[in-house]
């Protein structure tokens, strides 16, 4: 048998080699589901040794890119700096507009609501402040607007800013409502009472107060957080502006005069445009327009805590 | 040993040659690695060995390519390591020009016997002109690369070859 196999073991090996092949060929070459056993040890074989062979090339392709081909990431990396710089300027540039649109938004708004008055927009471009930060007057570009004069009102959405003190070369100096001189005519929303809104800025106070003569028949009593808005009575200040909100609950009472304390509703430190009262229409009735305006902007009266006397 | 270690270096080559080409962008442009080992395996190998790792090798590619049917490039590469070891008595498969037109033709016939096997064999297999137009790109870049493949295959056979010489001088 040996011999034999010896004697046509090239035979043998040709026709096994040929032979073989052929009947696996025409056997798997059939259409049909599922793969056969061959097919499986094939697949078990050469599976794990294309995944290594991959995972090897890949490695070393990394390998190049991440510390041989670095040619280009330098000036990638200058590139991308530059970007990052520009858009950084882009977005800070994005959240000044958006600032800026909110506050013309707020403007118009107003000025829909209070179309009673002639109105012009004027840019704060001055802020006098103490050593505590808190402003005392500010100073307003009217150069444009001919019809600026001494004693307007000086207002904003928010409320009442003050009154204009000095119109020089353009410029306008503005009298604050917290000035130890200002006087305005208000009137507490809802419940009845009239009386003066003062300022109390000088020395090392700030803020405002209001008084007023105590009335019998007046409605409610006085509570934190009303709102105090002007009359019009003084023919300086349209009615129905806010001017602040009462501070506390305690009253001080000199004489016949009971004195609330009155935070602005303005923010004088965040300032940056203001509207001038340059003509008024007819008065009208305070909680009426109050109202509107409510209604136009959709918010509520704002108490800035900044604003809360020491 | 050595026609083992002709295998075994022809097979690490086939198990590079899809994921290095895929790196390259190139996945398309594959020489036949598998004649160009038959072709070597016909010049330098016994007749039994060689033809049985020339088939085994083929076994191997089929295991690479599982979408034809198994036993397709078993077939291929045993008819090629014939055609080669009838070949190199006649040519000179040392020089690299009869080496390059001679792995050219194979792989020509191998590509062309591998359609018509398929039309015969596979039930599922498409025959498009697509496939032929792919023939002598195939063919052509085989040719480039024999002679490299062939210079592989001799450093390794060297390698084997010594360690078997160390064996005598020991044994």
């Amino acid at each position: 048998m040996r011999a034999l196999f010896a004697r046509y073991k090239n035979i043998l090996v040709l026709a096994l080699c040929l032979a073989l092949p052929l009947v696996s060929v025409y056997f798997h070459g059939k259409r049909r589901t599922g793969h056969t056993v061959v097919e499986g040890v094939l697949l078990h074989v050469t599976g794990p040794i294309q995944s290594t062979t991959k995972g090897a090339v890949d490695g070393a392709r990394g390998l190049a890119s991440d510390y041989l081909m670095l040619v280009d990431v330098k000036r990638e990396n200058h590139r991308l700096v530059r970007e990052n710089e520009e858009l950084l300027g882009e977005a800070l540039r994005s959240r000044g507009l958006r600032a800026d649109l909110s506050r013309l938004k707020e403007t118009c708004e107003f000025r829909e609501a209070r179309r009673d008055l002639r109105t012009v927009v004027a840019r704060v471009v001055l802020r006098d402040t103490t050593q505590n930060l808190r402003v005392l007057r500010i100073v307003i570009d009217a150069t444009q607007f001919e019809d600026v004069k001494e004693g307007q009102a000086v207002i904003t959405p928010a409320g009442v800013v003050g009154q204009i003190s000095r119109v020089s070369g353009g410029y306008a100096e503005v009298m604050l409502a917290t000035d130890a001189r200002s006087q305005i005519n208000a009137t507490i929303v809802g419940k009845g009472v009239t009386g003066t809104a003062q300022g109390k800025g000088y020395k090392n106070e700030f803020g405002a107060r209001f008084v007023y003569l105590e009335r019998a028949d007046r409605e409610g009593r006085i509570e934190r957080d009303d709102v105090v808005v002007t009359t019009g009575h003084d023919r300086v200040f349209p009615p129905g502006l806010e001017i602040g909100y009462i501070s506390t609950d305690e009253t001080k009472q000199t004489g016949l005069y009971h004195e609330f304390d009155l935070t602005p509703a303005v923010a004088f430190a965040m300032l940056e445009q203001v509207l001038v009262v340059t003509d008024r229409g007819g008065a009208g009735d305070v909680e009426q327009i109050f109202d509107k305006r409510e209604k136009i902007s959709g918010k509520p009266p704002k108490i800035d805590s900044a604003n809360r006397p020491d | 040993m050595k026609t083992l270690g002709i295998w075994l270096a022809s097979f690490v080559l086939l198990s590079l040659e899809s994921p290095m080409l895929e790196t390259l962008q190139m996945s398309a442009f594959a020489p036949d690695v598998t004649i160009v080992a038959a072709l070597y395996l016909g010049t330098t190998s016994p007749f039994v060995t060689g033809l049985a790792a020339a088939a085994l090798l083929g076994l191997m590619r089929d295991g690479f390519a599982l979408s034809s049917p198994v036993g397709l490039y078993a077939e291929l590469t045993a008819l090629a390591f014939l055609a080669s070891r009838s070949l190199s008595k006649r040519v000179d498969l040392k020089s690299p020009i009869p080496l390059m037109a001679t792995a050219a033709g194979l792989c020509l016939a191998s590509n062309l016997l591998f359609l018509v096997l398929s039309v015969v064999f596979h039930r599922e297999f498409v025959l498009q002109a697509e496939s032929f137009r792919m023939v002598l790109p195939l063919a052509l870049l085989t040719m480039l690369v024999a002679p490299i493949q062939f210079a592989l295959l001799a450093t390794v056979e060297r390698l084997f070859r010594r360690r078997r010489d160390g064996d005598v001088l020991f044994g």
